[in-house]
């Protein structure tokens, strides 16, 4: 179906997510962008469950090895079908022989490949996601290298469906949802996510809690889908913390003893022992999966309701999203 | 308009009263080897724009083959798709068209060179209005 052309590591098969197995010491996996695969995935009119493709590394370069229609989400990278410019968040027919070249992002940090049908890997513990410390799921539980063949699961075709040469698109998720603004002197380049206070909170200084909320904070190289480890002013606690290893989620932020936090993302071990200071919204997650290394990420506190809140905002856009693109189609959403 | 449920006569005067107050000339409703063509006499058809190649010289208009809000850089970018003076070719996306979310491509009819955007970006435009001048490859 297609053949990966480059040598660039770190792509890897990812669905929505492996859910139900935290309590076996399985962590979640999934798209990091995990809005990005879902809206990929309805505009080729796939399954919700259907797996994608995830590159954080780029130039990445595929040969189709038959027609297929494709789509690309996530971050703009200048992406190439043959000699032709393929916009960001687009849907097009590739046909076989075609080589399909994802450039290096002018913004954002992770690109979604997504085929009709989906990525035909087994689906292992409910999901087809790569689970990279365990060496199972995905493509032979492992990254994508050159001269892998990755196969789609093979769909009937619709006769119904708009048969548009040039594809169509659709604007991207911040469109709607916004840029979250924390203050008139944040950079418009910062990442801005809401963080609820999570259990250790309380325990750390005046001082380290304002700093926390006020300063922006750098995304280091040492980031990746495990987590992302921040520089910025030193937290301190206001008497030591030690705490036996307990569970912890995507998005959870974690101060280690240097006093610099750590967000806890989709590849990380479902347990951990250093204190809590905060967690990223789960609605917010596709904001920091776009945020680059170098970049700066602002928190801005948020209530159990906000939080709830986004996430029924997120909600119904893919609902809105679904029905248009269902539309264009012409199928019935 | 589907396969089961018949059109009645009140929803075509619902239809034509919507198009008379939106100066669309006509709608075309297509199913499944079916096509309805409503065609509004008067001003609404008289503010059609004239069919894509009758230009002066051989120019052509690059014509919206849907509504929506005319976009001539994608939502993410600064930078246009497409600048006057470029070559283009057939099948290429010059534009958007965004209806809401979806962003629908407006595409070189022919090979050629950008003259100009005949629409402003942002204005929203009916089916059928020209956005914008095709000169032949090579003769601007």
């Amino acid at each position: 179906m297609i053949e990966v052309l480059s040598n660039a590591a770190l792509a890897t098969i990812q669905d929505r997510g492996r859910q139900g197995y935290l309590r076996y010491g399985v962590g979640t996996s999934g798209a990091m962008d995990r809005v990005a695969l879902a809206i990929g995935n309805l505009m080729l009119g796939n399954p919700d469950d259907a797996a994608g493709i995830e590159i954080p590394l780029f130039p990445f370069r595929v040969r189709f090895t038959q027609d297929a229609a494709f789509a690309l989400t996530g971050a703009d990278c200048s992406a190439r079908l043959g000699e032709r410019p393929v916009l960001p968040w687009w849907t097009l027919q590739a046909k076989k022989d075609d080589v399909l070249t994802i450039g290096v992002p002018a913004s954002g940090a992770r690109c979604y490949l997504l085929l009709k049908g989906g990525v035909d890997v087994p689906v292992v513990l409910g999901s087809r996601s790569t689970q990279l410390r365990g060496e199972f799921g995905g493509f032979l539980g492992r990254q994508l290298k050159k001269g892998d063949v990755v196969h789609a699961a093979a769909v009937e075709s619709v006769h119904s469906e708009t048969n548009d040469a040039a594809g169509f698109g659709v604007t991207p998720p911040s469109w709607t949802l916004g840029e979250l603004d924390t203050s008139p002197v944040t950079d418009s380049a910062d990442t801005v996510v809401r963080v609820l206070p999570a259990a250790e909170y309380e325990s750390y200084e005046q001082d380290s809690i304002e700093a926390f909320w006020r300063e922006s904070w750098k995304v280091t190289p040492q980031s990746d889908r495990y987590g992302y480890r921040l520089g910025g002013p030193v937290l301190i606690s206001k008497h030591p913390v030690e705490m036996r290893s307990h569970g912890i989620v995507p998005g959870v932020i974690q101060v280690p003893p240097s006093g610099q936090p750590i967000i806890q993302l989709r590849d990380a071990q479902p347990s951990g022992g250093y204190p809590k200071i905060g967690t990223v919204i789960e609605a917010d997650l596709w904001r920091l999966a776009q945020a680059r290394i170098g970049s700066k990420l602002r928190f801005v506190q948020a209530g159990y309701e906000e939080a709830v809140d986004a996430l029924d905002e997120l909600d119904r856009y893919m609902t809105k999203l679904r029905n248009l693109v269902g539309l264009h189609r012409g199928t019935r959403p | 308009m589907t396969q089961r449920k018949e059109l009645q006569i009140s929803e075509l005067r619902q239809i034509t009263g919507w198009l008379e107050t939106a100066g669309i000339g006509f709608i075309e409703i297509g199913g499944n080897g079916t096509l309805v063509r409503l065609t509004l006499e008067g001003d609404g058809a008289a503010n059609l724009p004239p069919a894509s190649p009758a230009l002066s010289g051989r120019e052509t208009h690059v014509i919206a083959t849907s509504p929506g809000v005319l976009l001539t850089c994608h939502p993410m970018r600064s930078t246009p798709i497409v600048e006057p003076g470029a070559a283009v070719r057939e099948g290429d996306v010059l534009g958007l068209l965004r209806i809401a979310q979806l962003c629908l491509p407006v595409i070189a009819p022919s090979d050629g060179v950008i003259v100009k955007w005949l629409v402003e970006p942002g204005t929203t435009v009916g089916y059928g209005t020209a956005l914008m001048t095709l000169a032949p490859a090579g003769n601007l």
